[in-house]
């Protein structure tokens, strides 16, 4: 599937595709820039998801979700991929908010939860025609950093999910509201509570 | 005092101008955009190889 939209994409010979099990990492080369990849190659994935989903049942519909970053990845001789670029795509792709999402839209085939790095690269200039309208703010923590994500759920508008601060945005580059905290010390992740606790405060959902 | 001389052999093994081009490559981080993805429903299957 992933790898039929690949192929159509600009240089398709220099992406890096590494299996994970129930997922993959695909790693699209600097060449192809951020905005093709929310505007055209996240939506072209939809629409082939539809396709296949036609003739399935509930149970069989396949469903993605998405984490997206960019940045330096260091990819060794034995093909091992490493840097910040692949933790925080991991993490948000995991993230719970982008799992309710997913839980919110029954008719979504694909969300994603796209970095502030990318999303800085790409809708403030409303490249490919992307605006802010089609993204939701998600205060996420990672790394132990507090950081804004964006949720996108091409051909939907992105529902109000935990972690969706209540005010309007604050300055870019910091980040208020509530928080996730996710445990950053094995490669899933683990949710340890918002703002520390294991209950809900109220707020959006 | 007796001046010291410095030894600047060991910067003689460093030249970069012998590495090749293949070893930068694989030295050097990248720039890529990461799409992390992974199957909601995994009874869905079919997921990798599959050209639709």
């Amino acid at each position: 599937m992933l790898a039929s939209v690949i192929d159509e994409s600009e240089r398709p010979g220099d992406w890096i595709r590494a299996d994970r099990g129930d997922g993959e990492q695909s790693l699209a080369p600097d060449g192809v820039a951020p905005a093709r990849l929310l505007a055209d190659f996240l939506p072209r994935v939809k629409d082939r998801l539809i396709i296949y989903n036609r003739n399935k049942d509930r149970a069989h519909k396949l469903r993605l979700r998405f984490g997206v970053d960019c940045g330096d990845v260091k990819v060794d001789r034995d093909g091992l991929l490493s840097g910040d670029p692949i933790v925080v795509a991991t993490r948000l792709q995991a993230h719970p908010a982008n799992r309710e999402a997913m839980s919110a839209l029954s008719g979504a085939v694909l969300t994603a939860l796209v970095s502030d790095t990318v999303y800085q690269r790409v809708v403030p200039y409303n490249a490919r025609g992307l605006e802010e309208s089609q993204f939701r703010r998600v205060v996420v923590e990672i790394q132990g950093r507090k950081q804004n994500a964006w949720l996108y759920v091409p051909g939907h508008q992105p529902p109000v999910v935990e972690g969706v601060p209540a005010e309007e945005p604050p300055e870019r580059g910091s980040a208020g509201g509530e928080t996730y905290h996710v445990r950053m010390d094995n490669a899933i992740g683990t949710q340890i509570g918002r703002n520390n606790t294991q209950h809900f405060h109220g707020g959006p959902r | 005092m007796a001046p010291v001389a410095a030894d600047y052999s060991l910067l003689n093994t460093f030249k970069p101008s012998q590495w090749s081009s293949a070893m930068y490559e694989e030295l050097l981080p990248q720039q890529y955009t990461v799409l992390s993805s992974d199957i909601v429903n995994s009874s869905a299957g079919g997921y990798r190889g599959r050209k639709n």
